[in-house]
């Protein structure tokens, strides 16, 4: 009982540093190559330990993540819960990847979703679609590796199961 | 199934916060929320500048207090100047019977996250509804505009700038007095002047202050400086860009503006008396 709940917290831990991560002042040149570290970890989360990250954490993460960047509430909550949802879905055949190769899984989902959130986000305002807006779903496939090790690790480390 | 739930909601979610008021209760608890996250991406910035303050050597600081000290005094020698303009201005204003909008407070906030890309540019601020602060409001630094609240949580606050690609605003040329529109373009620091004929009477470095027309800007602070002139030949205007007078990425401290909503009365009695100080003054 005891490691379970331990496990939950490190969860949330992990999801709470990436969505830090997420909104570090950084420059504008920066921010434009900063992956999205919060559907990152979650990713990792769901894809490693389906049974614990419900399609409802993935939602109230979403709604925080709203919140905190200021897009409109329930776009990132979409989002995230797709991913959780396709996460499940495929997480026996993910598992077997390698690791570059989930990375490029992420590429085209994450493009997906940008397309998405472009779409969703043109409902409320004017937005000009360019090339920068996919650099987002190329460096988080970049960094996907890294974080696939490090959450592993972490993973091992605190026995979250 | 879930998913399904949780994508109802969602779009639920984003129709009503389109097109109604509905949500604000529900962002603001969840504002309250993520609080924490904004605490600790503030720690890293507020300890170097906790390290630096206590760290700086007795002549650095006497060194600061006399420039601070000839500033106040330089400051306050144009400020005798301003009250007496002021009464000037309100009076002339009063030979035009015209009304006229004076006197403005301020209160500083200091920013907590910044959100600048090419799609939006915004800045969040350490203070909300405790302040009594408003979407619409606009705020400034020490040397200009830097853009409008659009949303109030109860402990901190979401700034639209000046040059998101969004945000329009009403500005005059100070030289000539022309009117028109600045846009905001998504570059930091520029914003475009999209409504500038060829024939019109423009000159790099000309000042653009607010015009108060549209309700939101109070009139008269600095927004930017004309930088790039260029004809666009078989265009019914110029293209013209201007570099807004406050970097906003050198800006830690706003502050928010609450304009006199009130016009200031036309003098009713003793005309004499402001008369008599805009003679002193000169």
């Amino acid at each position: 009982m005891h490691a379970r709940s331990s496990g939950s917290s490190i969860i949330y831990l992990s999801l709470f540093i990436a969505m830090c991560f997420s909104v570090l002042p950084w420059t504008n040149q920066i921010a434009t190559w900063m992956p999205n570290w919060t559907l990152l970890v979650l990713m990792y989360w769901s894809i490693a330990l389906p049974h614990k990250v419900s399609i409802g954490t993935a939602f109230a993460t979403g709604l925080l993540f709203d919140v905190l960047t200021g897009s409109s509430l329930g776009q990132n909550a979409l989002i995230f819960s797709l991913t959780t949802f396709c996460s499940h879905t495929f997480y026996s055949r993910l598992r077997n990847y390698h690791v570059w190769q989930q990375a490029i899984f992420i590429l085209f989902f994450l493009s997906l979703m940008q397309l998405l959130a472009l779409w969703i986000s043109q409902l409320s305002q004017q937005q000009s679609i360019g090339y920068h807006y996919f650099i987002q779903a190329v460096s988080s496939a970049v960094f996907w590796p890294l974080v696939f090790a490090s959450l592993r690790s972490t993973r091992r480390r605190f026995k979250v199961q | 199934m879930r998913l399904l739930v949780a994508a109802v909601i969602s779009v639920l979610l984003l129709i009503l916060g389109q097109k109604t008021n509905y949500l604000q209760p529900v962002k603001d608890t969840l504002s309250l929320i993520v609080q924490p996250v904004l605490i600790a991406v503030d720690i890293p910035n507020k300890s170097l500048r906790w390290l630096a303050e206590n760290t700086t050597d007795r002549a650095e600081l006497l060194e600061l207090n006399k420039k601070l000290a000839s500033e106040a005094l330089l400051l306050k020698a144009r400020l005798q100047k301003f009250a007496a303009i002021e009464k000037e201005n309100t009076r002339l204003h009063n030979l035009l019977e015209s009304s006229y909008k004076i006197g403005e407070q301020f209160i500083s906030a200091s920013l907590i996250d910044v959100n600048l890309s090419a799609n939006t540019q915004h800045i969040m601020i350490d203070k909300g509804h405790r302040f009594n602060l408003f979407v619409g409001q606009s705020v400034i630094n020490e040397d200009g505009v830097i853009g409008q609240i659009i949303e109030v949580n109860p402990l901190s606050s979401r700034i639209l700038l000046i040059t998101d690609p969004n945000h329009a605003i009403p500005v005059e040329i100070n030289r000539t007095g022309l009117r028109t529109i600045a846009t905001g373009n998504g570059v930091l620091n520029t914003i475009n002047l999209p409504y500038l004929p060829h024939n019109t009477d423009v000159k790099p470095g000309d000042l653009l202050i607010t015009s108060g027309l549209g309700g939101v800007f109070p009139m008269g602070y600095p927004v930017a400086r004309v930088s790039k002139l260029a004809p666009s030949p078989g265009e019914a205007f110029m293209h013209a860009e201007a570099a807004t007078v406050a970097k906003i990425d050198k800006t830690r401290e706003v502050l928010l503006v609450w304009s006199n909503q009130q016009p200031v009365p036309l003098l009713p009695s003793e005309p004499t008396t402001p008369k008599q100080t805009t003679n002193d003054a000169r």
